[in-house]
């Protein structure tokens, strides 16, 4: 899926775990996220706390749209 | 560790009014398993609704299938049998025990799950199943308490059905068995190729906590350790109940192990097994591959690894960094691995690929349809909950043919590497 | 084999092979010749009886190449023999040559419904795009191995005719279809692993039963360098909408469905909920927001940092397959593409 936007030239920040997964396929902006049962969130957190992680994901993400990359990058 | 297994095939099963095993004719009396039930409080929780045997080569369906238990008993003073979980704690893995070959208990379970399995006795379901052959005897209970969550009722149907399993091997165990199998790893061979075994026990990306897995521990937050094969064959672990290619009887029969211990002495030398999880966080993904890959390479000295995972996506990615973890440490590796339909071609096999995997063996396509033809006698239901995703879909009739995908058939698609089925690229 | 009344095959061979010239007469338009020529003696002489090549259509490597119609001229001509079978070259690593071979060939078995084969090596690009349709006989580079390919053609060709399965050293002279079934292996896989780790161990040669893809790496695509942009949200951790009323399946699915979250400020149980088979959804299910951070998306669209596609798309399974992922990322790259979005979150389970 990343790999066929971004080849459509439309950047793809990847929220997931599984990085080498997400690489293997063809992933380039690669935001390692909490967990495979809450990418964006962590219940172990308190609403406040779990919604800055969400926040601070979220930007990495927005970071990753916004860098020129050459290869494969993790952004954290 | 020495462990001496007596076996005890059954080739013959049926009711009587007594109790009894010769020379592979195994005769039940249903009261007397109720009774032991009974008395050993196993029936508290859980009212056994049906007990019925199942005979290899009928025209039968079990259907409705949570678990396939070995008939497996540890015996002698203070022993006890599957330590941690139906008796108290204790290291398995020495002394004697019995079982019964070519014969396994199906654990049936009334509520619906699209990890149940099916059991066919005739036609192509029993032609691949390695349990096909088997005589069974298949249980049925309810909670006495419906609120019961699922959790708690999966774990005292298992218990049911390993408790029966001890009972009956137990009564074997009276008769001289018919074949006895040692397992032990003292006098280790100097100058063979040392090869360590990583089982995968559990995915707990689909888990709860209330599980009993490794001597009853529900193996939350572990670390990667290693047990001696012994410990595994003797009953340390239940299989999970997110059991998609996996069992507790194979857990017991671990056929890794098994042909480990054939070639060791000879072609190699084991060294024993690490055992962990597939985890569900990076850190402690991170974390548990560099310590299996650590422990089989510089604890157990290993020049070879095989390995077998559980659950599937997030395990196989584990499986690729454990290989690439054991390679760059100079571990040659094979593993086991399932494959996924997708959409058919041999491109699109795994969730996820290492180029360092370039030994895997395959446990069969597990979501490839087949057909099974109706069978006459159906036990464990009396519909089989629809196994595709569409909330339309209607229940089959178990009497009829069926089709359903080949990892919903007990044993097809094992992931420990007891199945003969396998992808072959056409 | 005396007794037996020789199959009736024809032959399509280039201008080359066929002995009109090279390259000079590349743009031969295509004909016809009774009977066998050059590689097609050779194949009714091996086959001792069992094929008679009836005719053989020639036609020019360019001629074929340039001129649309030549399929149609070719096919008319083959007809005209009414052919038990058809066998096109061998072509080799030829070109050209060996795009014709398997188009025909595709061509034949569509309209006429009789058992064909050609044969390249497998370093030809038609190999790829044509096993899965066509058996093609692995040969050598060059016209050098016609003596062992064209044997070997007739011999698969007649066995074929005649409905016979394979020997299995006879499918390995076939490039395997690239698909995948299940079989029934003589050993489990427990035994199979460990003596092919035993082998590895030796430095003998092993074959891996699953081959791991082909892969080529993507060119990153170039950053976002406005200040505000449009951006869109994808999952593939399984969001439906309540009660999954587009029954989107629950795993590596071959599907995609579309949420409209205009009106929203964030997900909610009420609203969504997840069908995954792959991972315990409990948390998820409990604030969809996990799963796809639509609150803190939705609180920098209202600081203007962005704008938020009016869908979000959604599937299941974590890293699809390959190939069903690349069909919807090209579906959803296009749609994206139409409404002016310029960037994307995916997010996965």
């Amino acid at each position: 899926m990343a790999r066929e936007l971004e080849s459509a030239g439309i950047p793809v920040a990847h929220i997931c775990t599984m990085i080498n997964v997400s690489k293997s396929m063809g992933g380039n902006r690669l935001v390692p996220s909490r967990s495979v049962l809450h990418p964006t969130g962590d219940p172990d957190l308190t609403l406040s706390e779990e919604f800055k992680l969400r926040q601070k994901i979220v930007s990495n993400a927005l970071q990753a749209i916004q860098t020129e990359i050459k290869e494969p990058t993790v952004f954290e | 560790m020495q462990l001496q297994i007596a076996e005890y095939p059954v080739s013959s099963l049926e009711w009587g009014d007594e109790n009894k095993y010769n020379d592979g004719k195994l005769i039940i009396n249903k009261d007397s398993i109720l009774s032991y039930l009974k008395s050993s409080n196993e029936l508290d929780e859980l009212i056994v609704t049906d007990l019925d045997l199942i005979l290899p080569e009928t025209s039968t369906r079990v259907i409705n299938v949570f678990d396939v238990l070995p008939a497996y008993a540890r015996l002698g003073e203070g022993v006890s049998n599957f330590p941690g979980f139906l008796e108290p704690f204790q290291i398995a893995g020495h002394g004697n025990s019995a079982t019964l070959s070519n014969f396994s208990i199906l654990a049936t379970s009334s509520r619906p799950s699209r990890y149940n399995k099916v059991m066919d006795k005739s036609g192509l379901g029993a032609e691949i199943s390695p349990y096909g052959g088997h005589f069974h005897l298949a249980l049925q209970a309810e909670p006495r308490n419906s609120d019961m969550s699922n959790t708690e009722y999966y774990k005292h149907l298992k218990k049911i059905g390993l408790r029966i399993g001890t009972y009956l091997s137990k009564l074997a165990a009276e008769v001289r068995p018919a074949n006895t199998l040692f397992y032990t790893l003292e006098a280790h061979p100097s100058g063979l190729p040392k090869v360590a075994y990583v089982c995968m026990l559990a995915a707990l990306q689909n888990w709860d906590k209330g599980e009993s897995i490794l001597y009853g521990d529900n193996l939350s937050g572990m670390l990667p350790t290693v047990l001696h094969p012994n410990e595994i064959l003797d009953g340390a672990v239940i299989a999970p109940n997110f059991n998609l290619g996996i069992d507790t009887y194979s857990f017991l029969n671990n056929p890794v192990i098994q042909e480990l211990y054939k070639k060791h002495g000879k072609e190699i030398d084991f060294v024993g097994v690490v055992v962990c999880v597939s985890h569900v966080t990076r850190n402690q993904r991170e974390r548990s591959i560099g310590m299996t890959a650590n422990l089989a390479a510089n604890v157990l000295g290993a020049d070879l690894a095989i390995i077998t995972k559980v659950g599937g996506g997030i395990p196989e990615s584990d499986v690729m960094l454990t290989i690439e973890s054991l390679e760059r440490i100079k571990v040659k590796t094979t593993a086991i691995m399932w494959a996924h339909l997708g959409n058919g071609t041999i491109q699109d096999i795994l969730t996820a690929y290492s180029p360092a995997a370039n030994a895997l063996v395959s446990a069969g396509i597990n979501d490839a349809l087949v057909n099974l033809p109706g069978q006459e006698k159906v036990i464990g239901g009396n519909e089989i909950e629809p196994l595709s995703d569409d909330p339309k879909a209607k229940p089959q009739n178990p009497h009829s043919a069926i089709q359903v995908r080949c990892r919903e058939i007990c044993g097809v698609i094992n992931q420990l590497g007891a199945s003969r089925v396998a992808l072959e690229e056409i | 084999m005396s007794d037996i009344k020789p199959f009736r095959v024809v032959h399509y061979l280039n201008q080359f092979y066929a002995g009109k010239g090279g390259e000079a007469f590349a743009n031969t338009s295509p004909y016809k010749i009774d009977g066998s020529v050059g590689p097609g003696r050779l194949l009714e002489q091996t086959s001792k009886g069992k094929l008679k090549i009836a005719g053989t259509v020639v036609c020019g490597d360019n001629y074929f190449v340039e001129n649309s119609s030549a399929i149609k001229q070719i096919i008319e001509l083959i007809k005209s023999y009414q052919p038990e079978a058809f066998i096109a070259g061998p072509a080799f690593l030829a070109g050209r040559y060996g795009e014709a071979c398997v188009e025909i060939c595709c061509a034949v078995k569509e309209r006429l419904d009789i058992p064909v084969i050609t044969g390249l090596a497998p370093e030809h690009p038609a190999v790829d795009r044509y096993r899965k349709d066509l058996p093609i006989l692995r040969t050598g580079t060059t016209g050098a191995d016609m003596k062992n390919s064209i044997p070997r053609m007739g011999e698969i060709l007649f066995k074929l005719l005649q409905g016979i399965k394979l020997s299995s050293s006879e499918q390995n002279l076939i490039y395997k279809r690239g698909l995948k079934k299940n079989a029934i292996l003589e050993k489990n896989a427990a035994r199979r692993a460990v003596a092919m780790l035993i082998t590895k161990h030796r430095g003998e040669n092993w074959q891996s039963e699953l081959p791991m893809p082909k892969n080529d790496l993507v060119t990153p695509a170039p950053a976002i360098k406005e200040k505000s942009f449009t951006l869109a949200l994808i999952t593939d951790g399984g969001l439906i909408l309540k009660g999954n009323p587009e029954r989107m399946p629950s795993g590596r699915s071959d599907r995609y469905c579309k949420i409209n979250i205009d009106s929203w400020e964030k997900l909610t149980p009420e609203k969504v909920e997840v069908n995954h088979f792959g991972y315990d959804n409990r948390y998820v299910l409990a604030d969809p927001n996990r799963l796809v951070p639509l609150d803190i998306i939705k609180t920098l669209e209202k600081r203007g940092d962005i704008r938020l596609h009016p869908v979000i798309y959604s599937t299941a399974g974590a890293a699809t397959a390959i190939e069903n992922a690349a069909s919807f990322g090209r579906g959803i790259a296009s749609e994206l593409k139409k409404a002016g979005v310029q960037a994307v979150i995916l997010t996965s389970t």
